[in-house]
């Protein structure tokens, strides 16, 4: 695994730190959970003993009213038994929460086709990716011949272990070179190009460059920095209106973090 | 040890017959309503956090989403696998819950929409504040550069990498073809670390 992969990998890894729920939050929900599916079951099972009752012979009429209204009312307590139980799974402190046991998590289980096996086996992922439809790049095809298998939970098949390719000069001034995949190589080398241009001062070759991009890469990954470079230059070489220049730039990418560089370079 | 080779039916873009056998054992294995609720909840809530369910509705989004699976798993065949499945029941009661929230806003006054219940709550439901800040701003981070891929990569990264899919699993929830989604997911990837990568060299925060 090459740098940007593990790079890449830890950065998702913490993002779904952020999504999961905490275990407190597991068994909360769970007793809540419960509360609304025993309210619901009783309720269900007082409405379908009403229904039975009704078609039953007429000299229990006494018998069935009683005993429907002593359903109804078992669901009805039940069902605000587990509002009540919601309601405080919700109001008690965390402390308190976590303090108390789940309860009648066996009794509201549905019967398992087998009890033995393990809940929900993933499959094997492997699969060899030269044997595969080819990416969109044809970059690709140099670089799957063998495939290796992430763990089986992620599903993900990785291509082979790709040298990372280093860019000479940053893109942005005291910026870091830039690792990237070979199948982003050739955007990347046009775009180092553009940036090479754009410290020269070369401002018609930075368009044209920014115009060979867009032919070349219509839904490039690199779209926003081209952009930013193409804004640096005419803003340097003031072609055209720089406040212009600006707006084009943050009505596209408004959350750009290039915006900065951009609106510097414009305000000169 | 070498990796299986793929199904034959698979390479050839026909019926994938690994991912229903995968459904199917998986429907032998589900087992209780608990067990699937102890595996799967971290999963459903993953998905109810990133799709903007306000953070005080989470519970009862994530509870809804089992009663509907307490009340269906019988039904449940296999046909797709399970987790394919509860997607599809998270997204459909996430998308009822979204219509719930916009009649109660719609029913307040403006004033009290902002202040209260604002349209904004949807699209900035942050993580509770006991998650770490590092875990939040990573979480950012992965939505940003997420934002500047097209639509099919993003949705086949989220897929895989925040909510942990299986690519036969992926196939299943969409709709596509398993091997579409393996050449997707794999470009996808090598886009975000590219993006990535260039955000961590400019060195400017987002």
């Amino acid at each position: 695994m090459n740098d940007a992969m593990e790079k890449s990998g830890a950065l998702f890894e913490g993002a779904r730190r952020a999504l999961e729920p905490t275990q407190e939050d597991i068994d909360r929900n769970h007793r809540a959970l419960l509360a609304k599916i025993a309210g619901a079951a009783s309720l269900a099972a007082a409405s379908r003993f009403e229904a039975e009752s009704a078609g039953a012979a007429t000299k229990a009429v006494a018998a069935k009213s009683s005993f429907s209204l002593l359903a109804l009312k078992i669901g009805t307590s039940a069902f605000l038994v587990g509002a009540v139980a919601l309601t405080v799974s919700r109001v008690l402190p965390s402390s308190s929460r976590t303090t108390t046991p789940a309860a009648g998590t066996s009794a509201l289980e549905v019967p398992p086709v087998s009890s033995d096996t393990p809940v929900a086996q993933q499959p094997s992922s492997a699969l060899d990716v030269s044997e595969l439809p080819s990416a969109s790049n044809a970059a690709t095809q140099d670089h799957s011949k063998r495939a290796i298998a992430l763990p089986a939970s992620s599903g993900v098949v990785r291509a082979p272990e790709e040298s990372a390719v280093v860019s000479d000069e940053p893109l942005f001034e005291g910026s870091a070179p830039i690792h990237v995949s070979p199948l982003l190589a050739p955007e990347l080398s046009l775009l180092q190009r553009m940036a090479s241009a754009q410290r020269k001062g070369q401002s018609a070759e930075v368009s044209a460059l920014a115009k060979e991009h867009e032919r070349k890469f219509p839904n490039g990954v690199f779209r926003e920095e081209r952009e930013a470079i193409r804004s640096l230059s005419d803003c340097g070489a003031h072609v055209g209106s720089n406040e212009a220049t600006l707006v084009r730039f943050e009505s596209a990418y408004p959350k750009s973090s290039l915006g900065e560089r951009v609106r510097k370079a414009c305000a000169k | 040890m070498n990796p299986p080779t793929p199904n034959r039916s698979d390479i050839e873009g026909a019926e994938p017959l690994e991912v229903r056998a995968v459904a199917l054992e998986e429907k032998v294995s589900a087992g209780s309503f608990d067990e699937i609720y102890r595996s799967h909840v971290s999963f459903v809530w993953r998905i109810c956090q990133r799709m903007r369910v306000p953070e005080m509705n989470i519970d009862d989004a994530v509870q809804d989403v089992f009663i509907v699976v307490h009340r269906r798993l019988v039904d449940f065949d296999g046909s797709v696998p399970l987790r394919a499945w509860l997607y599809g029941i998270v997204s459909r009661v996430v998308a009822d819950h979204r219509k719930r929230f916009r009649r109660k806003e719609s029913a307040v006054s403006p004033m009290d929409s902002e202040r209260n219940l604002g349209v904004e709550t949807f699209a900035s439901s942050l993580p509770a504040p006991e998650r770490s800040l590092e875990a939040s701003q990573a979480l950012g981070l992965v939505e940003q550069l997420l934002e500047r891929l097209p639509e099919e990569k993003r949705e086949a990264l989220v897929l895989s990498r925040l909510y942990e899919m299986t690519v036969p699993e992926i196939a299943a929830a969409t709709g596509g073809n398993v091997n579409t989604i393996y050449s997707r997911l794999r470009v996808a990837e090598r886009e975000f670390e590219a993006l990535y990568a260039t955000h961590l060299a400019t060195g400017v925060s987002p």
